[in-house]
């Protein structure tokens, strides 16, 4: 399975209108593949959408996208609108134990963290991270693990979702008073880290 | 009045460390001049100190920087720790009718708006700006708006105090309902917009 996530940056106030649009089209489109989430930005980059789609593998990609092309209300048509600043495509892989979350209402809010690791350090932080993340699943659920295979290389993101900020500082201060929580010797190969709050559109499957 | 901002990247997992020197080194360094805030990121790129100083001028900055650097209790000595990666240096100025906060307790969350203006129409927000902030402060109280005079030019800030972010909702839906917020002729003049949130540490002048 690979996740792509298509990151595009809108004209400032363009979320609303792209929303209807992209979801009005998502009707259409969702009979060739389903989207696993998509969401809007409310802290980081701003005026942001992020969806993504699951595909077996880049052929299946590959054949679903050159169906829904042919499908008369596909694409949305917010980009010919003028609405689209910047467009970014990237292809994950799902770390071990990190599965995607299945459709549901975990959140409201999701923090996505975004790591840029040291060159050549994957395959030890995914080690370092299969060890301990079903102990900090006990804490809160994760939304996914993945990193990359195409796109930005050496990066590794984590998609958590909160009721509340005082949740996540709940959440956070318990599993770091566990002691097992972040794991060790996991921040010696992280080189730079950010995240965001996303908030999912009202027709995205994780809510 | 000059306000400097100062961004320090730290390494991944060194804001407690750094919090700690720095709060130490600031009982000496601020008989020569005091911050004006000073947070670490919560959401947004991680693992980032911003202190802010004022200052009369900039003949009165390279004055008390002089004097404070001959302190030898100052200099918290962090990238001699290893424990910075970059650092930035930006002046900004008060736009209009957006004088930084005093001294208080306003948070325990502040959101930092930055915005890139078009390239010549600073002018022109800061007017829209300066006539239509008292319709937004009816709501929730503003840190601060400032824009860029050294570095990056073409910055537009502005922060805001929140008790918690179903406050920081609810504050933006009534805005949003008065019709009057953001003001008209603003959007046009944005190019890119994002936002993080931010700690308050705790020798800040702003809780």
């Amino acid at each position: 399975m690979i996740y792509e996530f298509r990151t595009y940056t809108l004209t400032p106030g363009a979320t609303p209108k792209v929303l209807e649009m992209f979801g009005a089209a998502y009707e259409h489109r969702k009979k060739y593949s389903e989207l696993a989430a998509f969401w809007t930005t409310e802290f980081g980059p701003l005026n942001q959408i992020i969806h993504v789609w699951p595909y077996e593998n880049m052929q299946h990609r590959e054949e679903v996208r050159s169906e829904a092309v042919k499908d008369p209300n596909w694409p949305p048509g917010f980009a010919q609108l003028g609405l689209v600043v910047d467009q970014k495509a990237e292809i994950f892989q799902v770390a071990p134990n990190s599965a995607f979350l299945e459709p549901g209402t975990y959140g409201p809010m999701y923090e996505l963290r975004d790591y840029a690791m040291k060159v050549g350090t994957m395959p030890k932080f995914l080690e370092i991270w299969e060890s301990a993340i079903e102990t900090r699943k006990e804490f809160s659920p994760l939304a996914a693990g993945l990193y990359t295979e195409l796109g930005t290389l050496q990066k590794f993101i984590h998609i958590w979702p909160y009721q509340s900020l005082e949740h996540r500082a709940e959440v956070r201060e318990k599993a770091i008073a566990s002691g097992t929580w972040p794991p060790k010797g996991a921040s010696e190969y992280v080189e730079r880290q950010a995240n965001m709050i996303l908030t999912p559109a009202p027709f995205s499957p994780l809510q | 009045m000059i306000y400097e901002f100062r961004t320090y990247n730290l390494t991944p997992g060194a804001v407690p460390q750094v919090l700690e020197l720095f709060g130490d080194g600031y009982e000496y360094r601020k008989k020569h001049s005091e911050l004006a805030a000073f947070w670490f990121t919560e959401v947004g790129p991680l693992n980032q100190i911003i202190h802010v100083w004022p200052y009369k001028s900039m003949e009165h900055r390279a004055e008390v920087r002089a004097e404070a650097t001959k302190d030898p209790k100052w200099n918290p000595g962090l990238a001699r720790l290893g424990l910075v990666t970059d650092e930035r240096s930006e002046i900004f100025k008060t736009a209009p009718n957006s004088p930084f906060a005093e001294p208080g307790s306003y948070g325990p969350l502040y959101e930092f708006r930055d915005y890139t203006i078009k390239a010549g129409t600073m002018p022109k927000l800061l007017e829209i700006w300066g006539d239509n902030v008292h319709i937004r402060t009816a709501f929730s109280p503003l840190t601060s708006a400032l824009y860029s005079d050294v570095g990056p030019l073409n910055r537009f800030i502005h922060i805001w105090p929140y008790e918690n972010l179903a406050h920081r909702t609810e504050v933006r839906k009534l805005t949003a309902a008065s019709g009057k917020w953001p003001p008209k002729g603003e959007r046009e003049l944005i190019e890119r917009q994002s936002s993080m949130i931010l700690s308050a540490a705790p020798f800040s002048p702003l809780q």
